[in-house]
């Protein structure tokens, strides 16, 4: 009888304990390593393909490429382009005649940001001179590519 | 004796031109196009052309008045900022 009341004590003692032990919480996780941000890489524009065509689907890609026209057609000039960068300018320069000259010169400012399709038109109510044409399509000033047609009666 | 008849250079200044892209424009740019003045254009004939509408010559006209001081007077070549396109 003596030696049960003595060890009540440390039985409870043991059992405080546990439960100290049980309720005691698991450190928190450390905290998940920061990840570095790496800025996307820009990545070189280029002028891919030069199509023309009378008309253009929603992808603005020619429907059917032609080189040779009708007076009274509105000219499409489909670029399809790689590359993904802040900014680039577009141009496109249409001209007429082993003179060269001027019929229209057009930028378009883009900042794609990946594969990209851009179309320039002109058309001419009272009707397209008969000859030979060429557009130049440069990017940021530098020549990308020249695509020449003609218009026939 | 009979000089040949010099041939005239035809009339492009009728041509109506336009663009468009499936990329995006650049942000924060409020002038993303220009356009190459050529023979026989003015501001009116520009802004039909380009914006569709003649009536909106003076937009195109705020745009570029530190090159077009007078706006019935504007040269072949000039580059023109065209602004809302």
């Amino acid at each position: 009888m003596k030696r049960i009341r003595s060890a009540a004590p440390v039985l409870a003692f043991c059992l405080a304990a546990a439960l100290v032990a049980c309720a005691k919480k698991e450190p928190p996780p450390p905290p998940p390593t920061p990840v570095p941000t790496v800025a996307p890489t820009p990545v070189p524009f280029k002028v891919t393909t030069v199509d023309l065509g009378t008309s253009i689907g929603d992808d603005k890609k020619v429907k059917e490429a032609a080189a040779t026209f009708g007076p009274k057609d509105t000219i499409y000039a489909s670029i399809a382009s790689e590359g993904a960068v802040p900014k680039v300018t577009l141009k496109a320069r249409w001209t007429y005649g082993e003179k060269g000259q001027l019929v229209n010169e057009e930028t378009r400012d883009l900042a794609p940001t990946g594969p990209a399709v851009t179309e320039f038109h002109i058309a001419k109510p009272s009707g397209w001179p008969v000859g030979k044409y060429k557009v130049e399509v440069s990017a940021d000033g530098n020549l990308a590519a020249t695509k020449e047609f003609e218009v026939r009666k | 004796m009979t000089l040949p008849d010099e041939k005239k250079e035809p009339d492009f200044s009728d041509v109506v031109s336009g663009s468009s892209s499936t990329a995006p424009a650049p942000k924060d740019e409020a002038v993303t196009r220009t356009y190459t003045v050529v023979s026989g254009d003015s501001l009116s004939k520009i802004s039909k052309k380009i914006l569709g509408n003649a009536g909106r010559w003076k937009e195109i006209w705020e745009a570029n008045k530190d090159q077009i001081k007078n706006p019935d007077l504007i040269h072949p070549g000039q580059v023109l900022k065209i602004p809302g396109a």
